[in-house]
């Protein structure tokens, strides 16, 4: 039981982990932000109740420390500093580690995790005395928080004295909510004799700075309000000075028997404080305020499920989606209309029902993308490049599945563009660059896929290097003409790595003919461009979704078989002829020639001759082909299921699918097809079976 | 291997000679179903079938044997086995019939000898006998490896 609670516990940390990275990569850039040290207070502080509630004792303690020091700088009694900050990244590493381990048993952890928890000590309190000294000259000119200065003008009627108020204590209660500087106006005042003393003459205007609000100053002359004409007005934030200019307005107003402007005491003060600073100030609230809402609503509008239950909702949905298309079969051959009309129904819901489960298991990229910015910045760092890591579509959502199987890949895109593609700053001051490199990570949606492009600005790729490098390595012949494009592709091959030395970085086994292989199996399909000087790009075209597919259903002898229709491009109805005529199994259509193979080859079946045979044109990347089948059967949307671990690396089956009447089709991957096509293996086939 | 976790055991023929392996990983046995050929897979993966909209592989543990050209009677099944508790790790194997669930305590479990050179299934935990006939107990890993490295 306990031990399900920790699961949670690690889980919803792990959560908290994130959190705190996110936000020291935000406060790496805005070192000033209170928002954000709070926010990663916030997060130590779950870490370390958490971690003691739940039996993580190691974790509570190292975390306790380091939120010691984030409380010191949240209370202005350290800086945030790069060290500090680094500092943190590798606690946060600490952290995970710690998640994982639980309370660490071997000695060689111990031993780490106690330096570690010295330095953070050691850290905590050399830091702390560095910046107390520092920190008392720099706060007291600095605007706290909320304050802000009024102009009070209160002009009394002559009766106020007769019902007991002594507009003395009212300027005394003022002077308690801030500071204030009182002007006092007697032109008022009559000579003697016709002075009443019982009543009032003077007027009064208080400069009167406070973090109270408007209304609490208000509040003040409540009793007196039917007695005197009163004003409150907001002239600047933060406070006032008494200079020059101010007391000569002051003056001025006494001498013309009138009160000073809220306008011109206004203008007199934005002087102090410059107009910058004001929009400044604005525009982070503004920000600060954004931020807090979508906090807010981000808390309310999302909840947290188990994937497996959302795997097991998916499945369910798949088994209805077929359910429902063996009722409409059977609707369909009984013909009654209020089967029929039910069996509609059911079809629509389900269909519904299947949108909503799919969205569900789509999550934003966003989750990952933290690991990425680590990866670049950890390593630019390791390397002494300096790198600017932009994410662009970072909201983009995928299928969790997806997601997860990119992660590798990606990171392993990255860590070249970081290794081999940006230059050392002087290489590229040298090259007329800036020092800085960019990476740009963007993903968008095109069509029924998104795209995650990733842009670096460095050296690019050496087409001729590829080329000697592919022909040392055997890859290709040296007479091979090759365009720049295919250049480039080979090195999508098995066996190759253009580094002489495998570095620490790239180069751990896994190459770009693994980042092919990983993207494949996900559908997915990798493609590169890359200029010389100027820079490499990776582009990776993904699926939506995994698990459903518009398909055509199309018969090869005895079987059916199911072809994504979004890899075909046209459908074909062929005479006995023009395949008779085909030289070299290539058709003429349209005035165009294309290339096709016959499914039967394909798939070792029978010869056969065929009525009106079907071409299917399939379209990939800028190849195409036509797939001869003996007959089209229609257009089925379908669930596609996995083949399960016996059958994954079959050539041109990449899943299957249940039909109405429950039996089972098996999914054609095209574009394998395609490529299987194009390196010759079905006309070998053909001319060994001649 | 004869200390293995195993209490229980599902026996079947194949061909006129019995195996058994671990009760606990099989999760169905059916009677052979519609099985979808797979083109341009090795003879003894037969297809694959649907069990309850899920798709499960099969092979035919008599090719896999090495007992040629197999037939189908009535008695012919599918024992749909779950090695490793994963979806995507379930596996039938067509065995030519069913014979009883048996409980290995107090059983003698003695060392095989395997003398079939044409089988792809050489390590068995052991053998035992029973009713007057010997059963050899189907090393689960080796069987999945053997289905898996077709290709």
């Amino acid at each position: 039981m306990i031990d399900k609670f920790k699961a949670k516990f690690v889980e919803e940390s792990l959560d908290n982990v994130n959190d705190l990275e996110e936000a020291l990569f935000a406060l790496e850039n805005d070192m000033q932000s209170k928002d954000l040290i709070e926010r990663i207070f916030r997060a130590m502080h779950s870490l370390k109740g958490g971690g003691a509630m739940f039996g993580f004792n190691h974790l509570s303690d190292f975390t306790h420390h380091l939120e010691n020091i984030f409380d010191k700088v949240r209370n202005n009694k350290l800086e945030v500093t790069p060290d500090l900050i680094s500092l943190t990244f590798t606690a946060v590493d600490e952290i995970k580690f710690l998640l994982q381990k639980g309370d660490l048993t071997e000695k060689d952890d111990l031993d780490a995790y106690r330096a570690f928890m010295a330095k953070i000590q050691d850290f905590s309190e050399s830091g702390g005395n560095i910046r107390a000294a520092a920190t008392t000259a720099e706060v007291t000119p600095a605007v706290a928080e909320g304050e802000n200065t009024y102009l009070i003008s209160f002009v009394p009627r002559e009766e106020l004295l007769q019902n007991g108020t002594n507009p003395l204590f009212l300027l005394d209660d003022l002077h308690a909510l801030g500071e204030g500087y009182s002007i006092v106006y007697t032109h008022k005042v009559p000579s003697f004799e016709p002075l009443e003393p019982e009543s009032n003459y003077c007027l009064w205007q208080i400069l009167l700075t406070t973090t109270e609000s408007l209304n609490e100053i208000k509040d003040v002359f409540i009793f007196v309000e039917d007695e005197c004409d009163l004003s409150v007005d907001e002239v600047c934030n933060g406070g006032f000075e008494i200079n020059p200019d101010i007391k000569k307005l002051i003056s001025n107003a006494r001498n013309s028997n009138s009160l000073i402007k809220v306008s011109d005491l206004k203008i007199l003060l934005k002087k102090e404080e410059s107009a910058a600073d004001e929009a400044e100030r604005t525009e982070k609230e503004d920000k600060d305020q954004k931020k807090k809402k979508q906090f807010k609503e981000h808390k309310i509008s999302s909840i947290r499920v188990a994937s497996l239950k959302i795997d097991e909702l998916v499945n369910l949905v798949s088994e209805l989606v077929t359910v429902q298309a063996q009722l409409s079969v059977y609707a369909e051959k009984k013909g009654e209309s209020d089967i029929l009309a039910l069996a509609e129904n059911v079809q629509k819901l389900s269909r519904q029902l299947r949108d909503n489960a799919f969205e569900i298991s789509l999550i934003p990229m966003q989750s990952e993308l933290m690991r990425f910015q680590r990866l670049v910045r950890d390593l630019s760092k390791d390397l002494g490049k300096e790198i600017d890591f932009v994410i662009e579509g970072g909201d983009i959502e995928l299928d969790k599945n997806i997601i997860e199987h990119l992660t590798d890949p990606l990171l392993h895109i990255l860590r070249n563009s970081v290794d081999h593609g940006i230059e050392m700053p002087d290489e590229r001051v040298a090259a007329g660059k800036s020092p800085k490199g960019n990476i740009y990570f963007k993903a968008y949606h095109a069509g029924a896929n998104v795209l995650i492009e990733v842009t670096d600005d460095g050296k690019g790729i050496n087409v001729d290097d590829i080329r000697k490098k592919a022909v040392a390595k055997g890859i290709i012949d040296d007479s091979a003409e090759l365009s720049d494009k295919e250049i480039l592709n080979l090195v999508f091959m098995s066996g190759f790595s253009t580094r002489e030395s495998v570095s620490d970085v790239s180069g751990r086994g896994v190459g770009m003919d693994v980042v092919r292989k990983k993207i494949s199996e996900i559908r997915g399909e990798v493609s590169i461009a890359s200029e010389e000087g100027q820079g490499t790009t990776i582009t990776l075209r993904l699926p939506l979704t995994l698990s459903i597919i518009d398909g055509l259903l199309v018969r090869v002898a005895k079987n059916q078989y199911v072809v994504p229709i979004s890899s075909i491009e046209k459908i074909f109805a062929l005479t006995k002829g023009q395949l008779k005529n085909s030289f070299n199994k290539v058709v003429v259509i349209d005035n165009e020639q294309i290339p096709y193979v016959d499914m039967r080859d394909v798939f070792k079946e029978e010869k056969a001759e065929v009525e009106v045979p079907q071409m299917i044109l399939v379209k990939h990347a800028d190849k195409r082909l036509g797939l001869l089948v003996d007959e089209v059967l229609g257009e089925y949307q379908t669930v596609v299921k996995p083949l399960g671990r016996y059958l994954k690396t079959h050539e041109v089956v990449s899943g299957a699918s249940i039909l109405g009447d429950g039996t089972i089709s098996l999914v054609i991957d095209t574009n394998r097809v395609l490529q299987l096509s194009s390196s010759g293996k079905f006309k070998g086939k053909k001319k060994e079976e001649l | 291997m004869l200390e293995n976790s195993y209490n229980t055991l599902l026996s079947f023929k194949v061909h006129d000679e019995f195996f058994a392996l671990d009760a606990m990983r099989v999760n169905h046995i059916l009677e052979v179903p519609e099985i979808t050929r797979i083109p341009n897979t090795p003879d003894f993966m037969v297809g694959v079938l649907n069990l309850h909209g899920n798709i499960i592989p099969v092979v035919d543990l008599r090719l896999m044997m090495g007992f040629g050209n197999p037939d189908f009677t009535n008695d012919t099944a599918v024992v749909v086995i779950n090695p490793e508790e994963q979806q995507d790790s379930s596996l039938g194997l067509i065995v030519d019939m069913v014979k009883e669930v048996v409980e290995t305590e107090g059983l003698e479990i003695k060392p095989t000898v395997a003398d079939k050179e044409e089988s792809m299934l050489r390590n068995f935990h052991g053998t035992f006998s029973m009713d007057g006939q010997f059963v050899h107990i189907i090393d689960i890993e080796e069987l999945v490896a053997a289905a898996e490295m077709w290709s």
